[in-house]
Order: C-alpha cells, then structure tokens, then sequence
C-alpha cells in the first residue's frame, strides 16, 4: 500500500501516464514497459511530490545522460541528430516531462487520493533513501531510449501514517543540480 | 485584426510546445508572448494586451490559479484558460468558479487546441 492505495493501483496509474506521455507528448510509436523492480540506476533524474493528507512521494524520471537528450529532442520535435540540448533545456525538458507523467498519476488516482503536485527538480545524481522509503520502479523503453521511472513512498509509520513528509520539491532547476 | 495569445509557464520547453501546437492547430498568424509565471504574465497582460491567455497552473512566483484571480480583480478584458497537467475534476471546477473559460490537459494534441480555440479567436 502507499497510502490508502494498492500498490499495484500506483503501478498501473504511472504506466498509463508514461504510455500517454510516450505517445502524445514525445511522439512516440514504440514505448514498451519492460520490467518492474530494478535497482536505482545511478543515473540523471527528475522529480516531482505528489502530497496528500495521509501520503507523500516523489515520483521520478531517471535515465542516463545520452537518453535524457533523446528524450528531451522527442518532447521539443527535434530529430536525434540535432546538436544536443545545454544542460539548462535538458533539465527543464526532464522537469516537464515527470510534470505530466505526476500529473497523470495525480488524475488517476483523484477518486481515491486528493493529492498536490508540486515543481519539479532535476537532479543530477541518482536518490539515496533510507531505510524509512519504499521504491518501486518501473522499467521502460520509449523509441531508443531506456529509462526508469520511480516511485518514492515513506513507509507507513506503526500509526499507520507516513511521518516526515518528504520535502516539498523545489522550483524546477536551470542548471544540473549536485549529487 | 491579429489576435495576441500570451503563453504562460515556467517551462522553456512548454512554451516552445505550446507555440508550436498553436502553429499546428491554425493560429500561426497570431501574435505571441511568453510569460515564465503570473507575475510576469500581469505585466505583459497591461502592457501586450493579449486577447487570450494560456496559462499553466503550478508555477513558481504566481501560479495561474492566483493569476486569474488577479487578472479578475483588476478587471482585466482577457480570455482565459489553462493548459496544464491538473486534469482533475475538483481542479477543473475551481478553474471554471474562477472564471477560466477552457482547461486543457497535458499531454495535448493539435486538435484539442484547434476545438477550444477556434470558438474564442474567430473574427
């Protein structure tokens, strides 16, 4: 469970979203969930919190450097050849991305869940929770990019409830953040 | 007489799609402005005067939703709606309570921008 929610219902909500990311947003004909459950990579990422009353996470979109580009010249219509984006428009093409992805959670989930978005981060280096979160990750292939999309939970407390939200996220970056 | 769209989001790369969509929807002889959040969009609204703003919601400084009030408030003659990833319905009904006349969710396609749009921008 995260929160009142199965995690499968989490699950389900953020591969709908990724699909419909995939597809409008980036274009793409080919987006593929390829497994579930992988290890963090260590890899560039976006992130954005979804909060409710009794729940908090992060959701994040992580992928390496190189498909970070592909993915950003997808969202803006450039082709895979175009000179690679400076590190401000990649961050804020990532930022957008997870923006509609969380957002998309957020739809799927509102029957159940009142939830608020808030502004995504790029962050350079890949997360380091402890051992009070719980991560599930979902592999994902769009066109020839591979990345992992995250969710980041706090672990329910013996109460029953999440404790120590996460912090609230902070405006998007203009530049690639530190590990 | 050429219409005036102000796009309003705090992301470079949205309002490069959102102005490229617009293009692709038919409204490419409009006349645009971008705006990074609702502080910035109130003063290119008194000074551009737009006939349409398209704002996102969750932006830093002032979000859309404040910025619609504002915009309300000094009773500013502005079309107004959003694009944005607040699709909810909850979030849709404080949208149309505050006066927007479209919400449009991200993703979004040419066509969606083609059907609310026309409507506000003909003649």
């Amino acid at each position: 469970m995260i929160g009142t929610l199965p995690t499968p219902d989490w699950m389900a909500a953020t591969e709908h979203s990724v699909r419909e990311l995939a597809t409008i947003a980036l274009g793409a004909e080919d987006c593929r969930i390829v497994g579930h459950g992988a290890e963090v990579p260590h890899d560039p990422g976006a992130y954005l919190a979804l909060l409710g009353k009794d729940t908090s996470l992060q959701v994040g979109l992580m992928a390496s450097e190189r498909d970070c580009q592909v993915l950003a010249k997808m969202l803006l219509g450039m082709a895979p050849e175009d000179e690679d984006l400076p590190a401000s428009d990649l961050a804020d093409a990532m930022c957008e991305m997870i923006n509609v992805i969380a957002g998309g959670i957020k739809r799927r989930v509102s029957g159940t869940i009142d939830l608020n978005l808030g502004l995504p981060l790029f962050v350079s280096g890949a997360p380091q929770p402890g051992h009070q979160h719980e991560i599930f990750t979902t592999e994902v292939n769009i066109a020839s990019a591979s990345a992992v999309v995250l969710l980041l939970s706090q672990r329910p407390a013996e109460d029953g409830h999440a404790r120590g939200a996460l912090s609230r996220s902070s405006p998007r970056s203009d530049s690639l953040g530190k590990e | 007489m050429t219409q005036k769209i102000l796009i309003v989001d705090d992301s470079k790369a949205m309002r490069l799609i959102v102005r490229r969509t617009l293009r692709q929807a038919g409204f490419g002889a409009c006349e645009v402005e971008e705006a990074a959040d609702g502080v910035q969009a109130l003063a290119q609204i008194e000074s551009f005067r737009p006939n349409l703003v398209l704002s996102d919601w969750n932006m830093p400084e002032m979000n859309g939703y404040d910025l619609l009030q504002e915009v309300g408030k000094r009773k500013l003659a502005v079309k107004f709606g959003f694009v944005t990833t607040e699709g909810t319905p909850e979030m849709r009904a404080r949208a149309f309570e505050a006066g927007a006349l479209f919400l449009i969710v991200k993703p979004f396609l040419p066509e969606q921008f083609a059907e609310v749009l026309t409507p506000l921008l003909a003649g």
